[in-house]
């Protein structure tokens, strides 16, 4: 890799480029992946030495590449570096010292990763220098500062596992305010704190004037998208729970007589319940970049079947419902249920005429009409209740917020330590639920091949859904940020 | 990408629409990666310990060495007291921090030692790298016997940076006679149970 090769910095316009420093292991690709969002970026493992290669990727601001980050091979021997740069010609000036290295056998064999790592720092703008707070501040670190303060280009210290029990990060201040580093930037490659991306723009904005306006820019686009993935989030997510309060199946009470039967029927209404709630999940993953195949996405909570099973579970359920309160008993019947086979779901007239009686106001008496003659005709209505709704965007909105908060290298985490779903608040779950209200009387509102497991298409346009579609994304906002303070409370 | 965003700044698409949404994350992945300087074949250090000709009359019967343990670990810690009172009364007990010019007298010491069996005490929650390698693999040279013994400041907590250590290690060839996580069997191969 050439100096020219990387995009240096030469003109104020072109791309910034930034590598990405440190010891092995120290979290540099996860860091990548969180400022990317690429979840497919480099290779991340708790093995030393997983990247031992220099590879770049681009963030844009309205198409245009604004920023290049450059992973770099973890620094595994500095202290024998530093000694081999000490040992070159005395006579040479410190700068040209790691230029001597780079041309020297050296560079091909013993140190052949830490002299790629130079030579991208060389090459580039600036570093953000990665560190494992929990590590301990040996001399091998300080061997570290000394040889990338050799190049001579801007380095921001970036303090990752810095929330760890374990996180030393006073011991480290210290080391690196002797090497006269003093800005450093606190950010958890795998949870990242709030604002935490706004301060590393900002601070590195502050190690190189000249890209400050452009890193401002990056900074405020990103936050932009942040906001346009929350919006669209909150859009799928009313999607998802208008569908579902529309959603009704009629059963003949025949088919119902034998418990064997009911028992089927009401695992098929649940199944695709279920099936739908996967799509809304799948394309809260596919919004903020993971690949819904993945490995750690097939074993989130929400996929594997765990919050699934919670779903109808009677105890959930009975706790959501309570949860919910009298005041947002809305629509069809709530969560309490005697049947216990039933848990979740509503069956026969008291839910057929609640949800009628909702719908009598928008509806004239139409639906209401129909249903009764469906009842004259034997049959009854399968239905989702109020509490199973609630529990469903407990869920909902506990993933999406892991997935805002968290870094791109943090699935791991959600699937072995899934964060428990926060329980919603009574008055902003009731206005949420009087804003689905309307749905109860409109079934064509439920996505049409809801019934095709896997494969829900939005349903038909209709400027009263799209209206209420409206309404309910805007009684999720207060709800997803509860969600989200109670999250970050508990962190 | 710039194609769509073009569109969407100049028609107005809601770009909070979740499919408009969706469909830019999908032209976002399709951007690759640009490899700028890929990885050559290995040079790894040197896989045989080289053993030098010594005067095996003068040779120690123990040496315990630790290596970059943190000031959390005690040195030398519970259960390996006695071996230290051996290895101080007849061989050789120190530590290192891990810079240069200390190692490197270290090593000069245990070279002058050529202990029968070498103990070293490694941070099982560090991460291993070729520094770490470089120096085990050094030390190793100076000895008939060598073992390591990984210890940690939360057993619990340090399951996963054993197993990393433990895979590490499997790539290397050091002549290692004995791994150890727990103080007291490294203690009894040291020939000083606790």
């Amino acid at each position: 890799m050439s100096a020219t090769s990387t995009n240096s910095a030469t003109s104020a316009n072109s791309a910034i480029s930034i590598a990405v420093v440190g010891h092995t292991n120290a979290g540099k690709t996860s860091l990548l992946r969180t400022l990317t969002r690429r979840i497919d970026f480099g290779q991340v493992s708790n093995s030393p030495g997983t990247t031992r290669q220099v590879a770049a990727i681009d963030l844009a601001v309205d198409g245009a590449a604004a920023l290049r980050l450059l992973d770099t091979p973890g620094l595994e021997d500095a202290p024998a570096l530093l000694e081999h740069l000490q040992a070159l010609d005395g006579e040479l000036p410190r700068s040209q010292r790691v230029q001597a290295f780079l041309n020297g056998p050296a560079a091909a064999a013993e140190f052949e990763q830490e002299a790629k790592v130079l030579r991208c720092l060389l090459a580039t703008d600036a570093g953000l220098l990665v560190i494992d707070m929990r590590e301990t501040p040996l001399p091998r670190f300080a061997a570290e500062l000394e040889v990338l303060q050799l190049c001579a280009k801007p380095l921001l210290p970036v303090l990752n596992h810095v929330c760890h029990a374990d996180s030393q990060e006073p011991a480290w201040r210290a080391l690196l305010a002797s090497h006269g580093l003093h800005a450093c930037v606190r950010f958890d490659a795998m949870a990242p704190l709030d604002g935490a991306e706004r301060d590393l723009y900002t601070d590195l904005g502050a190690l190189l004037p000249a890209r400050r306006a452009q890193l401002q820019e990056l900074s405020e686009h990103l936050q932009r998208q942040a906001v346009e993935r929350h919006t669209a989030s909150l859009r799928l997510l009313a999607e998802l729970l208008l569908s579902l309060a529309a959603y009704r199946e009629l059963v003949d009470k025949s088919a119902l007589a034998a418990a064997g039967a009911k028992a089927a029927r009401i695992e098929r209404f649940r199944a695709r319940i279920a099936a739908r709630s996967r799509q809304a999940t799948f394309d809260l993953l596919s919004l903020h970049g993971f690949d819904r195949n993945s490995a750690e996405a097939t074993e989130l909570p929400a996929l594997a079947g765990r919050w699934e099973a919670d779903l109808f579970n009677p105890e959930a359920l009975r706790d959501a419902g309570k949860r919910l309160g009298t005041g947002a008993l809305v629509g069809g019947a709530i969560g309490l249920v005697a049947d216990v086979a039933l848990a979740g779901l509503s069956l026969g007239a008291a839910a057929t005429l609640g949800a009628a009686l909702g719908g009598m106001a928008s509806q004239g008496i139409g639906p209401l009409g129909r249903k009764l003659a469906d009842k004259l005709r034997g049959r009854v209505e399968l239905t989702l209740e109020d509490a199973t709704l609630a529990l469903l965007l407990e869920q909902q909105l506990t993933l999406l917020n892991a997935l805002e908060r968290r870094g791109h290298a943090a699935l791991e985490q959600l699937q072995q330590q899934p964060p428990a779903a926060a329980p919603l608040e009574a008055k902003p779950m009731a206005d949420l639920l009087l804003a689905l209200r309307p749905a109860r009387a409109h079934p064509e509102w439920a996505a049409p091949k809801l019934a095709d497991a896997g494969n829900a298409q939005p349903a038909p346009a209709s400027p009263a859904r799209e209206r209420q579609l409206h309404s309910v994304s805007t009684a999720l906002r207060p709800l997803a940020l509860a969600v989200r303070s109670t999250h970050a409370r508990a962190s | 990408m710039s194609l769509l965003r073009g569109i969407r700044m100049n028609t107005g698409v809601d770009s909070t629409d979740p499919y408009v949404q969706r469909l830019l994350a999908r032209f976002e992945a399709l951007q690759q990666p640009l490899l700028l300087d890929p990885e050559q074949p290995t040079s790894a250090l040197p896989g045989s310990v080289q053993r030098l000709p010594r005067d095996l009359s003068k040779r120690l019967p123990l040496a315990l060495l630790a290596f970059e343990l943190p000031p959390a670990l005690a040195w030398p810690p519970a259960g390996l007291q006695d071996a230290a009172a051996l290895a101080a009364a007849n061989g050789l007990l120190a530590s290192t921090a891990g810079a240069a010019a200390e190692k490197r007298a270290l090593l000069a010491q245990l070279e002058a030692a050529t202990p029968q069996r070498l103990l070293l005490v490694c941070n099982g929650q560090a991460s291993p790298d070729r520094s770490t390698e470089r120096f085990l693999r050094a030390a190793c040279g100076h000895a008939e016997r060598s073992a390591l013994c990984l210890l940690a400041t939360d057993a619990a907590a340090a399951a996963e940076s054993l197993q990393r250590w433990r895979t590490w290690l499997a790539t290397l060839e050091l002549p290692l006679d004995g791994l150890f996580d727990d103080a007291g069997a490294a203690a009894s191969w040291a020939g000083a149970p606790p």
